[in-house]
Order: C-alpha cells, then sequence, then structure tokens
C-alpha cells in the first residue's frame, strides 16, 4: 500500500445552511448547535497554523453553508496568512456569493465549487426545499466576474439528471466551468441514498457519448479523484467522482474538522478525535496529537461502506 | 474476477488497412466485432468502456464510448486515453480484435497485476500488449512518449514494475489461438470459422466468460456411470499433471462430518463456517441457508486449478457432458444444445455432438484438455 501524502484539510465553518437539500438534511433540520459548541474563527486560525506544520497546504472551507456565518471573509484572510498554507478553496451552494465574491477574492480566496444538482428551476426548489436557481447561477457568474477561476459545479447524480445531460454540458460550453457528477454516498442516515434508482458514472458517461464526443483529459488543476472528460470546443469539462461502485481510498489525502472540533480522518467512517479542547486551550502539541492520532487512524485501505454514518453530510462538511 | 479495481477499456481505434474497414464494425457472431467484445468480457468488469479514434463510427453499445484524449495515431494513444478515463487505478486495455481471450486469463491478468505499472502477457519472449493492464500511474509517462513522437508501447515495461505472465502457466491456453487477432479479411474469415464450431448457446458462453476457471458438468439419470466416468477422467488429467477441482450436486442433504466429532460440535453449536485443518489437508463446511448455485461456488474456489468438473447441476448454465445408458428411456436430462460431449454405447437419436464410449474416459479426457488449451476458441 502506497503511503499518501495528507496535504489536504476540509474545514467545516458551520454546520447551517441556508437551504434544505433532501439528500443532506432531514426535512425538520438537524439541530443546529449552539453558538458556544461552535469553534470561533480564532480558534480554527489556531489549528490550520498547527495543522500546517503537518504538511497542510489546501484548505477547503465548507459546512453547512459557509456564507451564512458572519464575518466569513475575514476568515478566509487570515487563513491566507498561515505560512504554508497556499490554496484556499470554498464549497458552496452560490446563493450568497453574488454579494461575497469580490469580498473573498481579496481576501485570499482561490476559487469556489458550486453545488448544484439540476437546472431545472422547479427541481432546484424541490431538492433544496425552497432554494432559487437563478440565485444559484447568478452566484456562478459573481465567481467568474470575481476572478475565482476555474469555477467547479457539484451536481449528485439523481434519477432527473439523465434528463439533464444537455444543460450541464452546455454549461461547459463559453465558461472554463468543469460540472462533477457525483454518486451519492451513504452518508447519515436521511435523504435517498443509491438505491438503484439513480444513474450510475457509466450510464452517465454513455449517455452523454450518445450525444457528444468525449475527450479524456487532465484534471484541471485540483488534486481529487475525479477524471474529466472534455467535449472538442467547449471550454469547460464533464467529470465523475465516484464514491460507491469504485473507492479511492487508495488516492485520499486530506483530513476533516468539523465545526465542533472533531477530526474525522475518512468520510466514510465515525471514527473521530477530538480536538476540542486542546484547540480551546491553544494547546499546540495536544492539537499536533490529535492531528496524528486521527491520521494512525486512517487506514487507506476500506473496502465496505455498507453502514450509514451518524452524522449528516451538513455536519461532516463533505 | 476483475472486479471493482480494474476497469476494461476496449481499443476500437485500430488502423484497418489491411481490413479495409473498421474492425470495430465487422459482423463477428450475431452483431458486430464490438458488439462480441462486450458481450463477453463486460460483465467480468465493474467498468467497461471503449476507447477510439471516431466514436460517431462506431455500432450503438450500452456502454461508455470515449476518443482518443490526443490526434495521434497508434495503440499507445489508446493506452494513454484509457489511462485518462478510468475510473480505478488499474485499466486491462484490449484491442477490440482480439475476439478469443478467456474470461479466465481477463480475470488472472486482473489479480496478477495488483501493485504493478503493467501486468502483460508473454510467450515466447514476445509480449502481449494490447491486452494488458495499466495502472493510472503510467500516464504521465505515456503523455511524455507521445510528445516526444514516440509511438511504442515498450518503454513503459519497466522491469521493476512489470509483471510478466508467463503463458506457459497451465491452464491458460495456447497463445497462438488465445491472441488471435484480426488484420486480414483471410485472418477475419478464419475467425469466424472457428465460431461456426462452437455450438455451445450464449447462455454457456457467458457463464464461461463469467467464471474464473473453466467448468463443465457432468450430467446424467440416476445410476448412469457419472461418478465412474468421472473418477476415471480426473485420474486422466491429474496424470497429466493438471490440478482438477470437483464439484459434487447433493439432492438429499450431507454431513460432510460426522456426529460425535469435534468439528460436528462446533458446528451444531451455531459457527456458520467450519474448518478442520491437518498436515496434508482441510475440509470447510459452510452452513448457507439455501444451496449456492455452481457459479457462485465456482468463484468461492479460493484454490489455484485448472479445471472444475462437476457432477450433476443439470439446470445451470455450465458446458455438460451426459453420460446415458441404454435403460435411460426418458431422454437426455441436459438441454441438447448445452451439450460438448455424449458419452453411451449408442448414439442418441437428434444428438450429434461427439460421442464417447463409457469406457473410453482417456478420449473424454483428451477432449477437455484439448478444450482447455484451445480457450474460447473451441468453445
Amino acid at each position: 500500500m502506497v503511503k499518501h501524502e495528507v496535504d489536504y484539510l476540509r474545514l467545516a465553518v458551520t454546520d447551517r445552511c441556508n437551504l434544505r437539500c433532501v439528500y443532506c438534511m432531514p426535512q425538520q433540520g438537524v439541530p443546529f448547535k449552539a453558538h458556544e459548541d461552535i469553534l470561533s474563527y480564532e480558534d480554527m486560525v489556531f489549528f490550520v497554523d498547527v495543522a500546517a506544520e503537518t504538511g497542510i497546504s489546501k484548505v477547503r472551507l465548507t459546512g453547512g453553508e459557509p456564507l451564512v456565518r458572519k464575518g466569513f471573509a475575514s476568515l478566509v484572510e487570515q487563513l491566507a496568512e498561515i505560512a504554508g498554507i497556499n490554496d484556499i478553496s470554498l464549497t458552496t451552494n452560490g446563493i450568497l456569493l453574488p454579494r461575497y465574491a469580490a469580498r473573498l477574492k481579496a481576501a485570499g480566496l482561490r476559487r469556489v465549487n458550486v453545488s448544484l444538482d439540476t437546472l431545472q428551476a422547479t427541481r432546484y426548489a424541490e431538492l433544496t426545499r425552497g432554494g432559487s436557481l437563478a440565485a444559484a447561477l447568478s452566484g456562478i457568474t459573481a465567481a467568474f466576474a470575481a476572478g475565482l477561476g476555474p469555477v467547479k459545479v457539484n451536481a449528485v447524480l439523481l434519477p432527473a439528471t439523465m434528463e439533464e445531460l444537455d444543460a450541464f454540458a452546455a454549461l461547459t460550453r463559453e465558461r472554463a466551468l468543469h460540472v462533477r457528477f457525483i454518486e451519492l454516498m451513504p452518508i447519515g442516515g436521511c435523504g435517498p441514498r443509491n438505491d438503484g434508482d439513480s444513474p450510475t458514472r457509466s450510464q452517465v458517461l454513455a449517455a452523454l457519448g450518445r450525444r457528444f464526443e468525449l475527450v479524456p483529459t487532465e484534471s484541471p488543476g485540483g488534486c481529487g479523484p475525479a477524471r474529466y472528460f472534455r467535449i472538442p470546443g467547449h471550454e469547460g469539462t464533464l467529470g465523475f467522482i465516484s464514491s460507491l461502485s469504485e473507492h479511492f481510498c487508495e488516492s485520499c489525502n486530506r483530513i476533516r474538522l468539523t465545526a465542533d472540533g472533531r477530526l474525522r480522518s475518512c468520510l466514510f467512517s465515525d471514527e473521530e478525535v477530538n480536538a476540542w479542547t486542546a484547540i480551546k486551550a491553544r494547546d499546540r502539541s495536544a492539537t499536533l496529537r490529535a492531528i496524528q492520532d486521527s491520521l494512525a487512524g486512517k487506514t487507506f485501505d476500506r473496502r465496505v461502506f455498507a453502514d450509514p454514518t451518524k452524522r449528516t453530510m451538513s455536519q461532516i462538511g463533505g | 474476477m476483475g472486479g471493482g479495481k480494474v476497469s476494461l477499456a476496449i481499443m476500437a481505434g485500430g488502423e484497418s488497412s489491411r481490413m479495409g474497414s473498421d474492425k470495430a464494425c465487422l459482423g463477428f457472431g450475431d452483431g458486430t466485432l464490438l458488439e462480441w467484445m462486450l458481450d463477453f468480457y463486460a460483465p467480468l468488469f465493474a467498468n467497461v468502456f471503449v476507447v477510439c479514434r471516431e466514436p460517431g463510427r462506431l455500432p450503438d453499445v450500452d456502454v461508455p464510448i470515449v476518443r482518443d484524449a490526443v490526434d495521434l495515431r497508434g495503440a499507445l494513444v489508446a493506452i494513454y486515453t484509457a489511462l485518462l478515463a478510468s475510473p480505478t487505478d488499474r485499466v486491462l486495455c484490449l484491442a477490440c480484435d482480439m475476439p478469443f481471450v478467456t474470461g479466465a486469463l481477463l480475470t488472472r491478468m486482473a489479480q496478477l497485476s495488483e501493485g504493478y505499472g503493467v501486468c502483460v502477457p508473454r510467450h515466447d519472449s514476445l509480449l502481449e500488449p494490447l491486452c494488458a493492464v495499466y495502472a493510472r500511474t503510467l500516464a504521465p509517462a505515456a503523455a511524455e512518449l507521445l510528445a516526444a513522437g514516440r509511438r511504442r508501447i515498450a518503454p513503459l515495461f519497466a522491469p521493476e514494475t512489470t509483471r510478466f505472465l508467463d503463458m506457459k502457466e497451465q491452464g491458460l491456453g495456447d497463445p497462438d489461438l488465445l491472441f488471435a487477432n484480426l488484420n486480414t479479411p483471410e485472418e477475419l474469415t478464419a475467425a469466424r470459422a472457428r465460431l461456426a464450431h462452437s455450438r455451445l448457446p450464449v447462455r454457456v458462453r457467458s457463464f464461461m466468460q463469467r467464471v474464473p476457471v473453466p467448468v463443465v458438468s457432468f450430467v446424467g439419470s440416476k445410476n448412469s456411470g457419472k461418478t465412474t466416468l468421472l473418477e476415471a477422467v480426473i485420474r486422466e488429467l491429474a496424470a497429466r499433471g493438471l490440478r482438477v477441482a470437483a464439484i459434487k450436486h447433493d439432492f438429499h442433504g450431507f454431513e460432510a462430518d460426522t456426529p460425535g466429532t469435534d468439528s460436528y460440535r462446533l458446528r451444531r453449536a451455531g459457527a456458520v463456517l467450519t474448518i478442520v485443518s491437518s498436515t496434508e489437508k482441510y475440509a470447510t463446511v459452510v452452513m448457507t441457508g439455501e444451496e449456492r448455485s455452481l457459479e457462485e461456488l465456482v468463484v468461492r474456489l479460493g484454490e489455484d486449478v485448472d479445471i472444475v468438473l462437476a457432477e450433476g447441476f443439470k439446470r445451470q448454465a455450465a458446458p455438460k457432458i451426459e453420460v446415458t445408458r441404454k435403460e435411460d428411456v426418458g431422454g437426455l436430462v441436459a438441454p441438447p444444445e448445452e451439450l460438448m460431449a455424449l458419452v453411451s454405447e449408442a448414439p442418441v437419436d437428434g444428438i450429434d455432438v461427439s460421442r464417447y464410449s463409457p469406457d473410453d474416459a482417456r478420449g473424454v479426457a483428451d477432449l477437455l484438455h484439448e478444450w482447455l488449451m484451445g480457450g474460447a476458441a473451441a468453445w
């Protein structure tokens, strides 16, 4: 087994969100953590500073929806100043990007991933339990305008995706926009698990191939497990991230910190190392030890993801 | 099996200069050559796709088709493209015009390739790079070769990271038959003629492609002499150095370990799997609750064998040899089209497969041996 360098931290800055996507949160919502149970920005900056010592150089800010947390740009600014951190990115639903994109760019944000599972307004409102597609799309436009490109769009593969392949492909035509189709994961009980209704990577790729020529291409920046295809003449690409049919543990390069200070070394495991106390005490060596403990529990070799994890995706940060 | 860790890429972009038309679209079996390849090899792999230079020219198939990643010619382009497109870390690149490789060979290659950059068959110092497993880690090296105007695949075969699969290993078959490819109209005619010899229906041939080792089932009515014949055939094959596995179907339920033994007590206490192990053998008893299919049993063998001979299982899709006697008035128990041979004193009306006398175990062993070495071509 090859030993992989872990250089990538996913930091969930909040468990709150302005949407209620059906596969992410139960309809009634999940009890949000009280303010005092969530790491402060100062805590997060301290943690990332320690993590940078262990070789972490890339930080992705996730949630919940990061942009709903007050003063988010100031967190980005502080993280950007940490020595060793050279790539700060954001995963967002895009709704608040028109308001913040320029400010975030100035603060040091490099790029954004926008979660967008459908390009039909009514379907979007259903999936997100009330969200506006137009708002999300203007978020993408705002990201390009602010220079936060290449923009990646993350689209969970749903039964309806098959009807929207032309629309997704069209997104990649004019701009360096990279659509990544993601297979549903067995996370956190609620929402539709992929019980066979959703198309597989192979089915989507085959259907796309009937409409367009697909040319495999090197990854357009980033370092994830996605595979990309370009339609000749298009600026962007179409990619696939497959979680169930093809496990990608072997190339996993990441750790995760939840908003309540727990380290998770694997998205598919409930194993957590509690770094809360160490972070709150500003204890560098204890924080370092927590990171090392978490890494030690990282197997790089999980085989079966049969059991849903206990926390929802909105609590882990994807 | 190839399972989820190795993908299959069918390379359909060959320059068919000597054939005069696109190879993938040539008629073969019941459809095109490409469909033949997918029918037989796709079920072995969780991820399958086709690589070619002009996707528009291919027949419509239900797996993804991707276009060459760079606008150059040659097989290295197809391999590089497959490496970029593969969702798994390793991908078996198989030329579209090699319709006779066996599922057993591909499965073996997929298994052996773990931890290597390349796993490639070798015979008489010849390599088969168009039927080989490549790791995605080779993509940059392939890109460099292409950028430097190189066409040859061989520079990817670094000795320390390449697993050469020696075709002399028993049971993998005759390389000349397995790797026969179609470059000329004459070769195509010969290949089609070989197909015509294969009378076995698709149900049986696709069973053969799914299992990791060849299986033949000996069927017949009760007391027809199946076990006696099998005994003699196994003795023959074992004497030729082949490792034979035998699977016996039992209608009545059985006790593999007798009441009173320790293993019997452990199993009765509720162990779902009991193994009794000694210096020269071991026995496993697995409580399944319901009968496993022949295919499941073969997939779970877990031992390195060359052929599986089963007794019974007449309804399952393995190719069959039926043993019958004059007294068997009820006709044959197997569907006639699934028979590869008949063992009987006298011909049976309407059955025109090779017939062997019940005391000709050597003849039956010759048939199986030849069948084993001929791979898919003989099916």
